[in-house]
């Protein structure tokens, strides 16, 4: 039987993304630090990006806007435009595909491509992950890094390691040389690893990726327990595999084509909210947007949550609660009135900072339970007659009456993707 | 130099983005020396249209400076379409068919950049 060849997995990268796309548009900025930030009178004043040259001002990403201009005062802060970087992701998307079809986004800026299958046509890795970086750049203006790799999470992590400390942005990670390289790198450089994690392996007496990889699994499991509980042997096995570079998934095309487990919604409201009305205004508009997308994907959910986030900023209060409805139902005014019951069983009156709310536990919206006292053909058509309204006018086409009251977020929140602007 | 010399290089690249950039910039100062002249009795813009019409000579022979490149490089041009969103063209290059877009935004940074640069003459 041949041997299997090993798999060749790029990670690419899109430098500060948003920052660069901005930049290249307004050549009058080359020299200057760029930033894209929202809007601090909405309290999303944080920066979402920053150029490099921005960054070597100690400028860095998710900071708040005023701590950024204390650093950088000549700081130039641009609006986001989320709809345009959507189209330069796709479009570097697209780029991809002409090196392979095996490409699977990750996030707006990140891709994963399995080019194992197109080597003999465009050559050596190296010089392939040149080509797509030059191609990229001509295109769109934006520098790509490129980790490569035998696998997904070894390219994401010569990517996060070295390819994007390098001048090239290429870094090549043989699985031969994980231990000379990789293991010796501190904790918190591995994937998954965030700043409490790190605290807990370096109470556990792990300071390098190696100690990880090098403590048997069984091990690392009674020690994850001991700290976390019975529910994290999963956890520590993932660790465990992440630092000995271990990983089987596939490069997956249509990950954002796949059903999806929940459907939700969530906002920062730009004042807190103390009033029932004015929270239950806000409550029917993410019910609205939870039910019509629900609706579009063709799916009815039978489990509610409800998160709510209650001042003050810094020592805040809340809860993420969850109940199962009779039916499964997208319908609004049906999810609605469970959205206010379970909000109102937990919430403790405190001035309310951000509500969420999701659907869950999904069935097909083809086949559904006919009940006595509700004409569910009659609520069925309505949604639909409102729905069709809003995808040929736009989502501000038809609106509920509450939502032009001043605690409305409707209007602002159809300008808006993610809670950034369009 | 290329293992895969099929594979399209660098220049290659640039010279499709060139040639795709070039005529919409012709186009735009052919616009614009037309939108200048109703003020033709005004001697600024007189002069306006002067250098305008300078920048433009300076462009053809970059054309044709381009076009003999990509005849020695084996490089066509198969489709160009403007859209809402950008500019699509399709070409070939020593065979293969490839693809370069490019979105509204970055096409007008990319020609006042170009426009800067052939000021004077090219």
């Amino acid at each position: 039987m041949s041997k299997q060849r090993e798999r060749v997995i790029f990670l690419a990268d899109c430098q500060s993304f948003y920052a660069s796309v901005e930049k290249v548009e307004h050549p009058q900025y080359k020299d200057r630090p760029v930033a894209v930030a929202g809007d601090p009178a909405r309290r999303s004043g944080i920066i979402l990006a920053a150029c490099p040259i921005a960054k070597s001002y100690g400028v860095t990403t998710a900071e708040r806007l005023g701590e950024a201009l204390n650093k950088c005062p000549d700081l130039v802060i641009m609006r986001p435009r989320m709809q345009h970087y959507i189209d330069v992701s796709l479009m570097i998307t697209q780029i991809y595909k002409e090196y392979t079809d095996l490409v699977e986004i990750f996030s707006i800026d990140e891709q994963f491509l399995d080019v194992s299958g197109s080597l003999r046509m465009f050559g050596d890795p190296t010089t392939m992950a040149q080509s797509i970086q030059q191609k990229v750049l001509k295109q769109t203006g934006v520098n790509v890094r490129v980790g490569i790799s035998s696998n997904k999470m070894l390219s994401k992590i010569a990517t996060d390691i070295w390819a994007k400390k390098n001048k090239s942005g290429i870094f090549t990670l043989p699985k031969s040389d994980i231990e000379a390289l990789l293991w010796p790198q501190p904790v918190n450089k591995m994937f998954g690893v965030g700043s409490r994690m790190t605290s807990h392996f370096l109470r556990l007496g792990m300071h390098t990726i190696g100690d990880i990889a090098r403590t048997p699994l069984p091990r690392l499991k009674e020690q994850f327990r001991a700290r976390f509980g019975k529910q994290s042997n999963i956890q520590a096995e993932v660790m465990w595999r992440t630092a000995n570079g271990l990983d089987d998934s596939p490069v997956t095309p249509g990950t954002f084509n796949t059903a999806p487990k929940s459907v939700g919604h969530m906002i920062t409201l730009p004042k807190d909210y103390i009033e029932m009305d004015h929270v239950n205004t806000i409550l029917l508009e993410l019910t609205e947007e939870v039910c019509r997308d629900c609706r579009r994907k063709g799916y009815m959910g039978s489990v509610i949550s409800v998160s709510c986030m209650c001042s003050p900023y810094e020592d805040p209060t809340g809860f993420s609660r969850q109940m199962k409805m009779l039916d499964p139902t997208n319908n609004t005014n049906i999810v609605f009135e469970a959205a206010k019951t379970l909000f109102y069983r937990y919430w403790d009156t405190l001035p309310v900072r951000r509500i969420g709310l999701t659907l869950s536990n999904f069935a097909s919206d083809q086949e559904y339970q006919l009940t006595l006292f509700e004409d569910q053909i009659k609520l069925r058509a309505l949604d639909k007659v409102t729905d069709t309204i809003k995808d040929r006018f736009g989502s501000m086409a038809i609106i509920r009456a509450s939502s032009l009251t001043t605690s409305g977020q409707a209007l602002e929140r159809s300008h808006k993707i993610g809670g950034h602007y369009k | 130099m290329n293992s895969n010399l099929s594979m399209e290089t660098e220049e290659d690249i640039q010279i499709i983005k060139e040639y795709t950039l070039l005529p919409i910039l012709l186009d735009m100062l052919a616009r614009d020396i037309d939108h200048l002249m109703i003020y033709n009795n005004k001697i600024i813009y007189q002069y306006v249209i002067c250098q305008l019409r300078d920048v433009e000579q300076s462009i053809y022979p970059v054309l044709q400076k381009l076009k003999r490149s990509m005849k020695q490089r084996h490089i066509s041009i198969l489709n160009t379409e403007l859209n809402t969103l950008g500019v699509e063209v399709e070409y070939k290059v020593r065979g293969y068919i490839h693809h370069f877009n490019m979105l509204r935004g970055l096409i007008k940074a990319e020609i006042f950049t170009m426009l800067m640069s052939l000021r004077g003459g090219g």
